[in-house]
């Protein structure tokens, strides 16, 4: 039982890492898709196990391992090829709510074969509680492996496809074979001939289903990195590199590098030491060439990707690559170089991973990285030439005023590219014919960036139509309030009108509270009402300690994320921290036999939560990573713990109850935390106040354990 | 005047009033009120036109047939047609966005692209929300797709266009950005009242209108500039959900009506860019509008709903333009090209350069009225 629950949970975690990272990689999906994928994910997984619990009989856990094994490839080239079956144009945008709906139908199978298989491990026990409890110890353990070695091994040694068939090889083979003595080590080397041949076979398959995908384009080149999946593709002389299959960079494009790299040295020309955040391999490298004088450094996290870059482009790009995270670089007090222009190229703020690029803490910590008199320049892809629609101002005006608040002067260019440039000094006060001087005085005359079109551009009308509709309204951006997501979600959303309507709906700060509200008010009550109250206050327990450990491991990624950056990189480790917190948490507590778990997990939860609220502010840059993983540990020792109280109080004495209800009860108060807590209330309401909510959610928690005593 | 309660705001306040009695157990009422505020907001009515549209009849039984567009969309009441501008109230068919641009500025002609027309003018641009076709590559989707409610929108009756016009010293009036042929009546109105008032107009159009209502305007119209998506039906139906053969149609009738004609083709990656495409199209130009037509290739930028499949090379635009001028086109323009020499006008009998463009500037032109200045060869359009 032991260890079907350890291969299961191996299993879960890896198939919900692959599916989602298949997902995000084809619908191009924003924080809201990603939200909503695994929310569908984990509602498959808690049906299953309340399904699974019902049926009286033991269902053939050998069958739903092989099952399981199989259906996640073959999920992941259904989502792959998805858009190719749906016949949807080549580069063509699919609507939220289809993207949604597919990625719930994707995951089903394999999610609802977890749930299942969970509590057919459950039923294989004697006793409800201690199997149960047993079945999770060891389930969280597996997650914990599952979840560490998939994070290890995909981008730099296997690909989705390749991981998920390794992931279905490694279930068959230790969920069907019993092992022990010699027979284990024969296995295991079988295995790694197999995973060998997985590894130099498959992506064969890969390549001809991307193929597929991006026909009639030819694949160069395609990779996984922990910053997302990446292809870059060719046709007609031009190299496209597109992230998570979005277009990032497009090679020649000779308008898009004059506009990164010209403007900034109009304020400032005779800067010397240019920092860019992004790729600057397309293009700016080329232009980089024809101004020998000034050093351009770029700082991008993944590594993978320059060489890849440079074997296709083929060119000396004379640019100073520094593999890294840009808040991380930011961060690092040995640097001393201070920049005449720092550049910023986060792309579409629809994301947390893209979105704190665009915070105020960012924009006031590229200060320690500036010179006094240096500009910190976005050059953003929004078009604002001949109109700017009620969403687009929206997003505009919350990057202006963020700015605003952060430098002293900021100067804005309009165009079918938005450029907002910001100083502490007033450098931008130049009239145009000075400007144009500037421009006949560069080593370089730039095609785009010039009379022939900046007349136009810069024209006074259009300037000032700017201005006025980015001054009337926004709010500011920061870690606290991420505003500009949802924003950009909306803005995103405005494409298709079913898009439109749902996500005004999710995002119109009354819904979202009264649908929390809706599920949490008659769960509460139904649970605290009747003659077994005491056991029933179980399944609030269950939903309490889903609901508050996935917010508060959620917050812990985003925060980390948007302060101390490289979250990928020790992504692995604080995800590992989680579960081992998480089994530990199980373990102490079922060997503890103490009575009334419920009272020390909540108070531990409650403590942790309310003291990550006074202190996250506070933490310096270096002792981020520790007060995280403090943090997550913590709340997942208190998790685990709550889970084995629930678990003793609906269970105890109750042979022939559903040994999947409280399981999928924990798995739904996941899905909800996943899509609500920081993909929808926390650009609403706040970080304070999202915390907030999970400490007076853990005070009715501990009200409920006590009145239902 | 829109100034109903609509079915869906009161939902939206009955929603916001639970909401609001709830919140004090959520100890986040301010917020939601906050919400409530806004929920409210959000469906504000504007004001929009009311004036009678013109093309149409009443339908047996009530509703309408619309007949501007090949569309011919049957409207009951209260409903609107496919562009979303032009209401049937009481069978009595409105347009709603007469007097009420969305956007105005004030463009270089070369930007539109009209090469033949003035070269070095501005145009007095404007555009109303709505459209009658939805290509999925559309620049000015946010303003094209939308309903005149959901765009901030102008007071600007036609005398008060051509006031501006003449004030900010732009000779002509360009109706542009979304598409003109669902703001008929208001263009229809300043294109008159300019030609009074000696203020030129183009449209800048998908050409996707009948044939009466375009005949009618044309006395009035100084040139106009086609998009002509594809020279294909199906990449009309799948791409742009209009109809190829109304807009050959359009353009056949122009071009015998005698207005200033100028077709722009947008070569998008991987769905228009082939070989036979432009041949096709070069050979339809010659045969049924001539080779002295100007013909614009312009590139695509990833927009609207095909923002994922990346601008056109170079090198797509440099086949377009060969294929063009082997089939003997004598005006191929190739756009956002700076410093190749598709971005200049040269004649086709000597090869003298006759307009140098730079970007949206002229920096020389070797013209002796309409003609070449070296060969006297006369060139069309109007300088």
């Amino acid at each position: 039982m032991n260890k079907k629950a350890f291969l299961l949970g191996f299993f879960s975690v890896g198939g919900q890492v692959l599916l989602l990272r298949e997902l995000i990689s084809t619908f191009s999906g924003d924080e809201l898709f990603i939200g909503t994928a695994l929310f569908g994910w984990m509602l498959a997984v808690a049906l299953g196990a309340y399904v699974g619990g019902k049926k009286t009989d033991r269902l053939g856990t050998k069958l739903l391992f092989i099952a399981g094994a199989i259906l996640l490839p073959l999920s992941l080239v259904a989502i792959r090829l998805s858009p190719v079956i749906l016949q949807f144009t080549i580069g063509e945008m699919i609507p939220f709510t289809l993207a949604a709906l597919i990625s719930i139908l994707l995951t089903f199978p394999t999610g609802c074969i977890s749930g299942i298989l969970f509590s057919s491990i459950c039923r294989q026990g004697h006793r409800p509680a201690a199997s149960i409890n047993s079945v999770y110890l060891f389930e969280g353990f597996g997650a914990f492996v599952g979840g560490i070695a998939t994070t290890a091994l995909i981008g730099p040694i296997l690909s989705n496809i390749s991981m998920a068939f390794g992931l279905g090889v490694i279930v068959i083979i230790f969920g069907l074979i019993s092992l022990n003595g010699r027979s284990l080590y024969v296995t295991a080397f079988f295995t790694l001939l197999i995973l060998i041949a997985i590894k130099y076979s498959i992506p064969k398959l890969d390549l001809y289903f991307n193929e597929i995908k991006y026909s009639p384009f030819c694949i160069e080149e395609f990779f996984e990195t922990h910053y997302g999946s990446q292809t870059i593709i060719s046709r007609d002389s031009t190299v496209v590199l597109l992230t998570d299959n979005k277009i990032e960079a497009t090679y020649p494009n000779l308008e898009v590098a004059e506009n990164i790299l010209i403007p900034p040295l109009l304020y400032k020309p005779e800067a010397k030491n240019i920092l860019i955040f992004g790729r600057a391999e397309f293009g700016v490298g080329q232009l980089s060439k024809m101004f020998p004088e000034i050093k351009i450094t770029a700082i991008d996290p993944r590594i993978s990707l320059g060489p890849a870059l440079d074997k296709i482009l083929g060119e000396d790009q004379r640019i100073n690559r520094i593999d890294d995270d840009p808040i991380a670089y930011i961060n690092n007090n040995d640097i001393i170089t201070k920049y005449d222009i720092v550049i910023a190229l986060p792309g579409i703020p629809d994301s947390y991973k893209t979105g704190r690029f665009y915070s105020e803490q960012f924009f006031r910590r590229i200060k320690r990285i500036l010179k006094p008199d240096g500009i910190f320049y976005i050059p953003t892809s929004y078009d604002s030439d001949r109109f700017i629609s009620e969403q687009k101002k929206n997003v505009l005006s919350t990057i202006y005023r963020t700015a605003r608040y952060s430098y002293q002067y900021v100067n804005l260019w309009p165009g079918t590219s938005t450029l907002f440039f910001m100083s502490n000094e007033p450098i931008f006060n130049i009239p145009y014919d000075t400007l144009m001087r500037r421009i006949n005085f560069l080593n370089y005359q730039p095609q785009f960036i010039n009379d022939n079109y900046l007349k136009d551009r810069l024209d006074e009308f259009k300037l000032s139509g700017l201005y006025k509709s980015l001054d009337s309204i926004g709010d500011r951006n920061n870690l606290e309030n991420p505003k500009l997501i949802y924003k950009q979600i909306l803005l995103n959303s405005s494409l298709y009108k079913t898009d439109n309507t749902i996500t005004h709906f999710i995002f119109d700060k009354v819904y979202p509270a009264i649908i929390v509200l809706l599920v949490i008010i008659p769960l509460f009550i139904s649970t605290i009402m009747g003659r077994r109250k005491r056991k029933v206050f179980g399944l609030f327990l269950y939903f309490t300690a889903g609901l508050t450990t996935l917010t508060a491991e959620l917050i812990a990624f985003y925060l980390y994320q948007s302060t101390a950056g490289s979250l990928y990189s020790e992504l692995g480790l604080l995800i590992g921290t989680f579960m081992l917190g998480l089994t530990l948490g199980t373990y102490i507590s079922i060997k503890s036999e103490a009575e009334r778990l419920e009272y020390p997990s909540l108070l531990l939860l409650l403590t942790s939560m309310a003291l990550y609220y006074v202190t996250y502010p506070q933490i310096t840059s270096t002792a981020l990573l520790y007060y995280h993983l403090l943090f997550l540990f913590t709340t997942a020792l208190a998790g685990g713990g709550l889970f084995v109280a629930a678990t003793y109080r609906y269970y105890y004495g109750r042979a022939g109850a559903n040994r999947g209800t409280g399981y999928a009860f924990e798995i739904a108060g996941s899905a909800i935390g996943a899509l609500i807590a920081t993909t929808i209330l926390l650009p609403l309401i706040g970080l304070q106040w999202l915390i907030g909510s999970v400490i007076i959610f853990l005070f009715i928690g501990l009200a409920g354990s006590y009145i239902t005593e | 005047m829109n100034n109903k309660f609509e079915r869906r705001s009161f939902l939206k306040c009955l929603g916001c009033g639970t909401a609001a009695m709830l919140a004090p157990q959520t100890g986040i009422l301010p917020e939601i009120i906050g919400g409530v505020q806004n929920a409210c907001a959000f469906d504000y009515s504007k004001e929009l036109s009311s004036v009678e549209a013109r093309y149409y009849k009443k339908l047996d039984g009530g509703g309408i047939e619309c007949g501007l567009c090949p569309r011919h969309c049957r409207i009951t009441d209260m409903e609107r047609g496919y562009c979303g501008v032009r209401e049937n109230r009481g069978d009595v068919y409105r347009t709603l966005v007469y007097g009420l641009p969305c956007a105005i500025n004030i463009d270089p002609i070369e930007k539109k692209p009209l090469f033949h027309f003035y070269p070095g003018t501005s145009a007095f641009s404007l555009a109303t929300a709505g459209c009658n076709v939805n290509c999925k590559f559309c620049q000015n989707w946010d303003i094209s797709q939308s309903r005149p409610e959901q765009t901030n929108n102008l007071v600007l009756p036609p005398k008060d266009i051509v006031n501006i016009a003449r004030q900010r010293k732009a000779p002509t009036i360009a109706y542009t950005y979304s598409e003109p042929v669902i703001f008929y009546e208001y263009m229809y109105d300043i294109a008159k009242l300019g030609q009074e008032k000696s203020v030129k107009s183009v449209m800048i159009t998908n050409g996707y209108i009948e044939e009466r209502p375009m005949s009618d305007l044309l006395p009035h119209l100084d040139a106009i500039k086609i998009d002509l998506k594809s020279i294909r039906e199906d990449y009309y139906k799948k791409t742009v959900n209009g109809e190829l053969k109304p807009v050959l149609d359009r353009l056949i009738q122009i071009k015998k009506a005698g207005v200033w004609l100028e077709l722009v083709f947008l070569v998008v990656p991987t769905l228009n860019d082939s070989d036979n495409e432009f041949k096709e199209l070069a050979i339809w130009i010659k045969k049924y509008l001539g080779v002295d037509t100007p013909l614009h290739y312009s590139r695509f930028h990833p927009q609207y709903l095909l923002k994922n499949l990346p601008m056109t090379p170079e090198i797509t635009l440099q086949n377009a333009y060969d294929i063009s001028r082997a089939e003997g086109l004598e005006y191929v323009y190739l756009g956002n090209l700076p410093n190749h020499k598709a971005e200049s006008t040269s004649c086709p009998g000597c090869g003298e350069i006759l307009i140098e463009r730079k970007g949206y500037n002229i920096s020389k032109i070797n013209l002796v009225g309409n003609h070449c200045q070296k060969c006297k060869r006369e060139i069309p359009g109007l300088f």
